[in-house]
């Protein structure tokens, strides 16, 4: 069994890439993505763990990672709707909807973060719409909605008609 | 898969597809992880500390009369600080000695922690009192709803009295006071350098071992030691101790004569 200094390097190294572009998805900024990834690191591996496997450490990773999102999105929010004066309501700059392929990373930050997680985790992670209801804590249905809602805004943005 | 669908796979896989190597410091990383492992180990140390009254207890707390035996087993692993790693499921049962790991702890840079001497109540039941005081400011995790420690009294290293926190926490129910700020509902304790908080615990009459009596326990000459057990529940975790495991809690120890100190 490795030691969780040697865990570390293996995921970072085998799997670091893959996690910055998991967390791009989620923050839609490289800078943003690498540092969800560090704090997802540090928040795994300084808690005690039996199994330092680097399937399941990944795994543990990418659950901080989205968790971690979530939680200063809302946060950010909260802070946002309390400072009206000082600070812009927006968390991104706007897409600019009538260029038809606009930057979809910048279309995703136009989701909320929810939908914007059952976004990335359907269609980029391949992973079934059970698993992610557990992942984000909601029922299915919960985010089937998500994901028509953000099929619709993504589509309009892109002039694509949206089925299903 | 309608076009929409094939659309936003392939838009999110290309846009994430552009992205670099990840471009931290592992090093850095690494450090912070120490750094909060650390963290853990001086909160659990506390932690078990001032759990006196948890039914979940990480910390060991010995008395002894006689010079302190190093009871530190050779070539275990230790954490940064040199607090050995205890991480098994104990028993406690009358006539059984505490299985080792244990260790020597006063606190951390934090926190000082010192058990008062035991005082014998007129049922003939050590009361100890355990006090944490702060070196510089911390913030220490409380329980939501105090329950008496596991205390044991020991005599040439074997369980000779004793009560079980975790089943049977009456009528030893701690008193906790504390000089600090209380911060939300119980969760947790402010302190400043110098503030203190205190848990008093008194142990069942009827806590003695068959074939033994308070009274020979408190005889002078009598080498008994004075243990507070903690399980690892305070700490979060959910599965059995293990000696392997990494980052296992603190078995705090600190030893001094059993000695009836009258009250004031």
């Amino acid at each position: 069994m490795p030691s969780w200094e040697e865990a570390l390097e293996l995921l970072a190294q085998g799997r670091g890439t893959a996690l910055k572009r998991y967390g791009y998805l989620l923050c839609g900024s490289e800078a943003d993505a690498s540092d969800l990834v560090q704090e997802a690191l540090i928040r795994v591996f300084a808690r005690p763990r039996r199994d330092w496997a680097l399937p399941a450490l990944e795994a543990y990773v990418r659950k901080a990672m989205l968790h971690y999102h979530l939680d200063q999105t809302a946060r950010r929010r909260r802070w946002l709707e309390i400072m009206p004066r000082i600070a812009d309501r927006r968390d991104s700059p706007a897409a600019d909807a009538s260029t038809e392929r606009a930057d979809v990373v910048q279309l995703l930050q136009e989701l909320s973060p929810r939908q914007r997680a059952c976004v990335v985790l359907f269609y980029y992670e391949d992973r079934p719409l059970q698993e992610i209801a557990t992942l984000l804590d909601c029922g299915v249905g919960t985010v089937k909605r998500h994901l028509d809602d953000a099929r619709k805004r993504l589509a309009a943005a892109w002039h694509v008609t949206s089925e299903g | 898969m309608d076009t929409g669908e094939e659309q936003i796979r392939r838009g999110v896989t290309d846009a994430a597809h552009h992205i670099g190597p990840l471009d931290i410091s592992l090093q850095a990383v690494a450090g912070k992880i120490r750094n909060r492992r650390r963290l853990l180990g001086g909160t659990a140390a506390s932690f078990g500390i001032i759990l006196i009254g948890s039914a979940a207890w990480g910390a060991a707390i010995m008395f002894s009369p006689a010079a302190a035996p190093n009871v530190r087993p050779a070539g275990q692993e230790t954490t940064p600080s040199g607090i050995p790693f205890p991480h098994q499921a104990r028993s406690y049962a009358c006539g059984n000695p505490i299985q080792p790991p244990v260790a020597h702890e006063t606190g951390n840079d934090a926190l000082d922690f010192r058990v008062t001497s035991p005082r014998r109540t007129p049922s003939g039941a050590p009361e100890i009192t355990v006090t944490l005081t702060a070196r510089k400011a911390a913030s220490i995790p409380v329980p939501l709803t105090p329950t008496a420690p596991r205390i044991l009294l020991l005599k040439d290293g074997k369980i000779v009295a004793g009560q079980d926190s975790n089943t049977a926490p009456s009528p030893g129910v701690p008193t906790p006071t504390f000089s600090g700020t209380q911060l939300g509902v119980a969760h947790a304790l402010r302190l400043a350098p110098g503030e203190h908080y205190s848990v008093t615990v008194t142990l069942p009459a009827d806590a003695v071992c068959d074939g033994h009596s308070w009274s020979e326990l408190w005889s002078p000459g009598e080498k008994t030691t004075l243990a507070v057990i903690a399980s690892d529940r305070a700490l979060g975790r959910t599965h059995p101790l293990d000696p392997h495991a990494l980052n296992p809690d603190p078995l705090v120890v600190q030893e001094q004569p059993l000695q009836n100190v009258p009250a004031p």
